[in-house]
């Protein structure tokens, strides 16, 4: 079969409703598997309660230690860290696993093989049942290096998940800013969702999240959320997409209950409090069926 | 002294809290979200210094055998070496910039460093009677890691003078680079489910790399979910700010919360500096 | 001639392996014979990043003709045109049937 579509769901800026939108869309949306890349802060599990089918460790790459035996201090490995991961303390050298990237060169230059490479545990990842579809989502280590390749190892499968069960569909709720969990992230999506708010921070990020997904050349829509918060700031955002080519499919409010109802797991579709956001948000599915359909 | 903000959740007031502080106690501002630099918006700084974050990257010379050990040894797969057609491929979205390749090459000055801008550090005043600093690292897009711009953030901090740190959200790299530079962490909590999860992982690495922390409670709409986390945590709450669509409606405008919730700030920074034990004049 | 293909398990009766740097085995086939002369464990299968690097530095080692696979990503594209080698596409099917393929030219040719 084809390789599914990868809806992903961006925003560059945190805290704009990326989760609201994408697990309403994850419960509306018919026939889908779920992946939540947003690794160091993950939240959809909390709106999709999952029960878990399938756990498994994730590798980091391998990080130094000092067999202290066999060092002779002589501090080649310190001064040749580029990553300053090597602390001396009480005339003992000892490798600071938080700086650590694992590139060996302290390994290479030690005169004494005093330093060996351990493989350390970066986090988890899981295969879950919701009463939505399959979801696979993924907890890295607090501090864990690597957040991309978990990212990348949870996109992937989502994939082989959706092959093997013949769906046609993947969304994915994506992590904030532009660095490396991104990147990742926006590998092979084909839809790419940004959830941006009129502020100055919002619009300053929207365009440089839009630079980065450009590199992708994935399909780019908008979704303005709390767009009344600013009017002025939103039409700014309006005239941008216009400019850009790039679709507005939604005009959210700001209204107190979307907190609300999150407060009790909910999303606002789940609900009949908010009939102005949930027009909103089947505008945005409406995009993504008549799309989907072709 | 350092103190750095940082939530896990974005979007739960992290600038906005960072930029009030810095404006009500005359603190220096650091802009640390190297992804998304948003501070500026809020201070109006005057940049007068704007310099490149180079690292390095490997190229080698015509000394080269094309033996295809740095390709080999490199942790991160980001060579390739072809002797055949004497072809030196760097994949510089892959580089790390460790160096490695250089030290094991086996033949002298076969590859050199060149240098390569990952983006951009700005330094200026933001507030003209009193001098107070404001430096902002801004990566590139397109680049995946900001962690080499923040470490060269922080080899110019001055420790005698008082900086807040603004992290980017999350738990991995990038905040793990801004924790380790504190001598105090504040947590700025959104108590929502989602605010408190993300939360929760971010204490997990403040404790894990001893850090003194206290709590900031933004959007305050009346439950317990953040009180109960500090009592179980111990974690003390410097203050709260409510849920106020008109705090929502002054931070699209970026204006500065400590123009309009002066009070709130007031109580929050004389909580911090108490706990600080920073003396400020 | 030697060719290099991606496959789920190191026999001629295997399927190709769809996905080139996280393919389970490599093996390289004289195409004259119609056998396997190497078969090779990808170690870098669980790696994040750069396998496809990897596994094009492999083929390139093993001083191959040319690579078949079901696609390639851009960076395994990039090597394997600096080495000269020739890459082929072909549906996943039996080793067998795409040795056949290649000899009757029905693979198709990328670049």
């Amino acid at each position: 079969m084809n390789n599914p579509r990868e809806i992903l769901i961006l925003s560059g800026k945190g805290g704009t409703g990326k989760t609201t939108v994408a697990s309403s869309l994850a419960k509306l949306i018919n026939k889908k598997v779920i992946a939540d890349t947003d690794v160091d802060a993950a939240d959809m599990h909390i709106m999709l309660n999952p029960s878990l089918i399938e756990e498994h460790s994730f590798k980091g790459r391998s990080k130094a230690f000092i067999e202290q035996d066999k060092c002779n201090q002589c501090g080649l490995c310190h001064s040749k860290c580029k990553f300053n991961a090597i602390d001396k303390l009480d005339n003992k050298y000892i490798v600071n696993s938080f700086s650590c990237e694992g590139c060996t060169l302290c390994y290479e230059v030690c005169p004494t093989n005093a330093i060996v490479m351990e493989e350390e545990e970066a986090g988890k990842w899981y295969l879950s049942k919701t009463d939505f579809g399959l979801f696979v989502h993924a907890r890295l280590n607090p501090g864990a290096e690597n957040s991309g390749n978990l990212v990348s190892m949870v996109k992937h499968q989502a994939k082989q998940t959706a092959i093997k069960n013949n769906i046609d569909t993947i969304l994915i709720d994506g992590p904030p800013g532009i660095g490396c969990p991104v990147i990742a992230s926006l590998s092979g999506a084909n839809t790419v969702i940004l959830v941006t708010e009129p502020t100055v921070s919002g619009v300053s990020d929207l365009k440089r999240i839009i630079g980065v997904a450009q590199n992708f050349k994935p399909e780019i829509a908008i979704v303005i959320n709390k767009f009344d918060i600013n009017t002025d700031i939103s039409k700014q955002i309006d005239d941008y997409a216009n400019n850009n080519k790039i679709p507005i499919l939604a005009h959210i409010p700001f209204d107190k209950c979307i907190v609300e109802l999150l407060m009790e797991k909910r999303t606002p579709i789940e609900s009949n409090d908010c009939p102005e956001i949930n027009k909103e948000i089947k505008s945005i599915l409406n995009y993504l069926g008549e799309k989907h359909d072709n | 002294m350092n103190i750095a903000i940082v939530s896990g959740k974005g979007g739960t007031g992290k600038t906005t809290l960072a930029t009030g502080l810095a404006y009500t106690i005359n603190a220096n501002y650091i802009d640390m979200d190297a992804g998304e630099p948003n501070g500026r918006h809020f201070l109006d700084p005057e940049i007068s210094k704007s310099i490149d974050c180079e690292v390095m990257i490997p190229e080698n010379t015509d000394k080269c055998t094309y033996c295809g050990i740095c390709a080999n040894k490199c942790q991160f797969s980001a060579l390739a070496v072809i002797e055949k057609t004497k072809k030196f491929m760097l994949f510089d979205d892959l580089c790390h910039h460790c160096g490695l390749c250089v030290e094991v090459c086996p033949v002298k000055d076969a590859i050199k460093e060149i240098s390569k801008s990952i983006g951009k550090i700005n330094s200026g005043i933001f507030n003209k009677q009193k001098n107070i600093n404001f430096v902002e690292g801004v990566l590139k897009i397109g680049e995946t890691s900001s962690v080499p711009l923040l470490e060269q953030i922080k080899s110019n901090l001055v420790k005698e003078q008082l900086n807040i740190l603004d992290s980017a959200p999350g738990s991995a790299c990038p905040v793990v680079s801004v924790i380790e530079a504190a001598d105090f962490v504040v947590l700025a909590g959104e108590p929502t489910p989602f605010g408190l999860n993300d939360l929760e992982i971010v204490f997990e690495l403040v404790k894990a790399m001893d850090k003194p922390v206290g709590l900031i409670i933004n959007k305050y709409m009346g439950n317990d979910l953040l009180h109960d986390f500090s009592k179980r945590e111990n974690v003390p709450i410097l203050g709260t700010i409510p849920f106020d669509r008109s705090i929502a409606e002054n931070y699209s405008k970026s204006i500065n919360i400590a123009e309009l919730q002066s009070k709130e700030l007031k109580h929050i920074s004389e909580n911090l500096l108490k706990l600080t034990g920073y003396h400020y004049e | 001639m030697k060719t290099f293909i991606s496959v789920k398990e190191s026999s001629l009766d295997s399927m190709l392996d769809e996905r080139f740097g996280r393919a389970a085995y490599f093996i390289v086939v004289d195409t004259d014979s119609g056998e396997i002369v190497k078969s090779i464990n990808n170690e870098y299968i669980n790696d994040a990043h750069g396998v496809g690097i990897k596994a094009a530095s492999i083929a390139v080692n093993e001083n191959v003709d040319s690579v078949i696979g079901h696609n390639f990503g851009p960076k395994v594209l990039e090597v394997l045109k600096a080495a000269g080698i020739k890459m082929y596409t072909s549906e996943v099917k039996t080793i067998k049937d795409i040795i056949d393929d290649y000899k009757n030219n029905k693979l198709s040719a990328t670049l």
